[in-house]
């Protein structure tokens, strides 16, 4: 799951919008819209994509910076990207994988981890380092 | 109507005009995107017809927006009424 609507939990489908850049030409006096093309290279088309992607990476990257307060609504909407199954704007990355209960201080949580480190130092080092012992 | 470029003179082809549009699109689980739908937000008519304001087509030639386009007379004044409603 990379994007999320808030509102309907739709995970899929969604809406943003995106410029789009073609060729003109003028043939016998008339205007001709047409993709840019260079060679086999389809210029409008993989700018398109790029931009695309730029937008979804950019909101998935900023995470709650890609959000405004709507006063009216008193919610926080997506700048970028809209829902494409109930048209709202709550859309955000889905909740981050972390802990509820989450240790006070750095300290606390490599105090916690402590195992952890141990086990890794065995791996790497054998029984060869000293296991520190704590101060009194 | 005409098209040239007051830069490098080229002449009407190889122009670049960029329209904002709205998009529908599917992420799928792996991350690969599917457009579904593509619609512009804005009128390639009025682009064309503002561009002396907006500037917003690009020779390919040279990358210059200093271009000058040369709109066709029209000959009857359902033409030109029809025109002015776009
Ligand atoms: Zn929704
Ligand atoms: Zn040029």
């Amino acid at each position: 799951m990379h994007l999320v609507c808030n509102a309907c939990f739709n995970y899929s489908y969604f809406t943003t919008s995106v410029e789009l850049v073609r060729e003109i030409k003028i043939d016998n006096g008339n205007i001709v819209i047409e993709d840019s093309l260079c060679q086999d290279f389809n210029f409008s088309a993989t700018a398109f994509r790029h931009l695309l992607q730029d937008i979804i990476n950019y909101v998935k990257r900023v995470d709650f910076d890609a959000m405004d307060y709507n006063e009216d609504s008193h919610c926080f909407e997506n700048k970028y990207i809209s829902c494409s199954e109930c048209e709202g704007k709550m859309v955000t990355v889905p909740q981050r994988k972390i802990k509820i209960v989450k240790p006070e201080s750095l300290g606390e949580e490599i105090i916690e981890n402590r195992k952890e480190l141990l086990n890794l130092r065995r791996r790497k080092n054998g029984h060869l380092l000293p296991i520190l012992q704590k101060h009194k | 109507m005409d098209i040239y470029c007051q830069s490098c003179k080229n002449t009407n082809k190889r122009f670049l005009l960029p329209i904002w549009n709205k998009t529908t699109f599917k992420i799928e689980t792996d991350g690969d995107i599917k457009l579904l739908h593509l619609s512009p937000l804005e009128s390639l008519e009025d682009k064309i017809a503002d561009n002396h304001v907006k500037k917003d087509i690009i020779c390919r030639g040279c990358s210059s927006n200093d271009i000058k386009i040369i709109l066709n007379e029209y000959e009857d004044d359902d033409e030109r009424n029809a025109l002015n409603g776009l």
